[in-house]
């Protein structure tokens, strides 16, 4: 096995996304001020690790034949860990909510943990076979997993919408502000991690399809992982319609957005262990 | 009174039904739970292999609902073409709403039911005509052409901007007419094939998957030479090559080496990469030693054809491939020893990889360090003239997605009114979407506004 430094760079971002999600916590019950700044820029801190790890791999990729490192488990895991806090860190910076920091660390914290505490997945670095060896592969992964993050930000948020009861009328007696965000934006913000992430997944379905056409001679065979992007994106599309012509709000929808998310479990992970197909890199 | 309510047609319902975003979401949802099948159940094999892993009961389900091929049987196409209807009829009953509101451009809002998002008021010392030429100016350069009316003393200005978002939707929806079209295009015109050709020989006829057949496309295809190239480090494939020639009429056409992601391409037809193998054995680099395992020849290339000399006089050569019938082991050589033109032993040898790396051939040890294979290359050969329809429409559901999602019409008016000695200038917007990305844009023209007003 070739020494590398990368994958102790990646155990350092995921410890370092596990002490960020406890600090919102901390924030999220005090609402202190300072504990928030410091949770966000634990965070930073954590993604900048994150992307240097992602750096070093692809640098010390030359080892074996240099190669863009995304292209199995491992390396579509630590670059999911990236994508959702990208996505997130823009959230917060943009709308402020900084309570979704918490499931949001975690599940940087879990997909990074995932991959580096399981022996059954190689943090190896292997050169690409010949079918991945593709200009394709890079805007293919991206797009698919920067969209399965914007995904994941908005089954958190649900998560949040589903476990926060109903919105006090006024401010009642409490002294403090509550812990969540009002229900209405929690509803809102789920809706625009979708509208991020659907126009992604169809752009990582197209260049797969595009793909596919250089490698396997069609652009679609109904393999089980197109099939499985392709009903992601229908539930997505249910989502959508329901929201915009159907006018749903709230419970259900915050439901088909954690459905949607299983989905996309589903599609990344389910397909490869469960099922057999053309896609079996990851 | 109670006649009032007319109960609706029965054509009426229909119509109603197919535009429903009911139906949307119903097939959206069928389409979602329905796929699952297809990819649980293995898709192609045939009645046989279905009894054998689900039993008698599960066999006959599939059979009925054509769960073995579920994604071309008749309830899948017609889940498809429902979602068609659906979308078309839709569209029939909305696009003359979007494109009124995308033509509207009537400068008197206040009576109308129109959803004001933002508003803004200022005070100025000046007339109103004079407030209202600044207000035309400032409008028309941050935002788009002006539409001016008086009305009871006040000065109505309308402008817009990205009216052509409220397409966004219909161009994406019209993408997916050009999927089914290219789907259909390429099942009633494609080709799907594959031809294995052995190193050296041309392939007149090519097999059609959908015949079950061999035809010929119009052309000969030669293969030259195919390639597997290895990784140094780990030993795993790189990289498989053929060298392919058309030959039309007797003549080289065209002449590609092919790898996985880069096929050939010719009349329309591609050449892909898809497999490999070997039909026989071209040469052998090799070692030998005497029993007492001194080498008697160190890396001698021992060619078909040729023969390598031993102490003894005896020749070794090579007889043919060796494969195992069982498939368990790998492919090997079939040495032989030559005295007097007879053959005396035999052994098998295998590649270096494979231990032990000594092989005994009568009583000599020979070891392999590079077999030179005889190789044929798997080709898939695919022709789908639906193959620009689809890329037209990916061209065009990104181009909808993107219009849908990060644009929006937005719409600002203005009403210049004098109250009070004082000219009042009012702005109000609306936009179709993103209603926070529309605030900010909304305070920044506010904020031109409030300069050019109180200068």
């Amino acid at each position: 096995m070739i020494n590398t430094y990368n994958d102790e760079m990646f155990g350092i971002a995921m410890v370092i996304y596990l002490l960020a999600s406890v600090i919102y916590v901390v924030y999220a019950v005090s609402q202190n001020k300072k504990v928030g700044l410091a949770a966000t820029l634990m965070a930073v801190c954590g993604f900048l690790v994150n992307t240097a790890a992602m750096g070093v791999r692809m640098v010390e990729t030359q080892k074996v034949g240099f190669y863009v490192p995304l292209s199995n488990m491992y390396e579509s895991m630590v670059f999911f860990a990236w994508s959702i806090m990208l996505i997130y860190l823009i959230f917060e910076y943009v709308y402020g909510y900084k309570v979704i920091g918490v499931p949001v660390s975690i599940l940087g914290f879990l997909s990074i943990a995932f991959v580096s505490l399981n022996p059954n997945i190689s943090s190896e670095l292997s050169p690409l076979v010949p079918a991945l060896q593709s200009n394709w592969l890079t805007s293919h992964v991206i797009t698919c997993f920067i969209g399965y993050a914007a995904f994941a930000l908005s089954f958190a948020i649900s998560i949040l919408y589903l476990i926060k009861g109903d919105d006090k009328k006024s401010g009642g007696d409490d002294d403090k502000p509550p812990i969540l965000p009002p229900k209405k934006v929690l509803d809102e913000l789920s809706y625009k991690a979708v509208a991020v992430g659907f126009p992604l997944l169809t752009l990582g379905i197209l260049t797969g399809a595009a793909w596919a056409n250089y490698a396997w001679g069609t652009y679609w065979s109904w393999d089980p992982k197109e099939t499985w992007s392709l009903i992601t994106w229908f539930v997505y599309a249910a989502f959508l319609h329901a929201r915009f012509t159907a006018g749903w709000h709230g419970k259900p929808l915050a439901w088909m957005s954690v459905v949607g998310f299983g989905a996309v479990i589903f599609t990344y992970w389910g397909v490869n262990f469960w099922l057999s197909g053309l896609h079996s890199y990851g | 009174m109670a006649t009032g309510k007319k109960k609706k047609s029965l054509v009426d319902r229909i119509y109603d039904f197919l535009c429903s975003v009911k139906l949307s979401l119903g097939v959206l949802i069928a389409l979602a739970l329905t796929s699952i099948f297809g990819t649980v159940i293995q898709q192609g094999k045939d009645a046989s292999t279905y009894l054998g892993l689900y039993g008698e009961t599960w066999a006959k389900i599939i059979d009925i609902f054509d769960l073995g091929d579920m994604y071309y049987s008749w309830w899948f196409k017609l889940l498809l073409s429902l979602l068609m209807v659906n979308i078309t009829f839709c569209s029939i009953k909305r696009i003359p709403k979007a494109l009124r509101l995308m033509k509207d451009s009537d400068p008197v809002y206040d009576n109308r039911p129109v959803a004001i998002h933002e508003r803004f008021n200022a005070t100025s010392k000046e007339s109103v005509e004079e407030v209202a030429k600044k207000a035309e100016e400032l409008l028309s350069s941050k935002v788009g052409a002006v539409k001016r009316e008086e009305k009871d003393g006040s000065i109505y200005l309308m402008t817009s901007k990205g009216k052509f978002s409220r397409m966004g939707v219909y161009i994406t929806h019209f993408s997916l007419f050009l999927f089914g079209l290219g789907a259909i295009v390429g099942s009633a015109t494609g080709f799907k094939g594959g031809v294995n050709i052995i190193e050296g020989r041309t392939a007149t006829t090519v097999y059609d998957r959908a015949l079950g057949k061999e035809v010929p496309l119009g052309f000969d295809i030669r293969c030259d030479d195919f390639e597997l190239e290895l990784y140094a480090a780990t030993g795993r494939p790189k990289d498989y090559k053929s060298t392919l020639v058309i030959i039309e009429d007797g003549k080289e056409v065209a002449k590609k080496t092919i790898e996985v992601n880069s096929p050939l391409i010719h009349n329309g037809y591609y050449f892909y990469q898809s497999s490999y193998g070997q039909v026989g054995v071209r040469g052998v680099t090799l070692s030998v030693a005497g029993l007492d395992r001194r080498y008697i020849h160190v890396n001698k290339v021992l060619g078909k054809d040729s023969g390598l000399v031993m102490p003894d006089g005896s020749k070794l050569v090579i007889r043919d491939m060796w494969k195992d019938p069982a498939g368990r082991a790998p492919d090997g050589v079939m040495l032989g020893l030559m005295r007097d033109g007879k053959l005396v032993t035999t052994g098998r040898v295998f590649a270096k990889e494979v231990s032990p790396n000594m092989w005994p051939v009568g009583s000599y040890l020979v070891k392999v360090n590079e077999i030179d294979w005889w190789n044929y290359t798997g080709l898939q050969v695919a022709r789908d003239p639906g193959v620009p329809i689809i890329w037209a429409g990916c061209f065009i559901i990104t181009l909808g997605l993107m219009i849908s999602f990060f644009m929006s019409h937005r719409r600002v008016w203005a009403r210049i009114s004098e109250k009070d000695g004082k000219t009042n200038v009012e702005f109000a917007g609306n936009a179709s979407r993103n209603r926070i990305s529309f605030e900010r844009w909304f305070e920044v023209l506010c904020k031109d506004a409030q300069e050019t007003f109180e200068k």
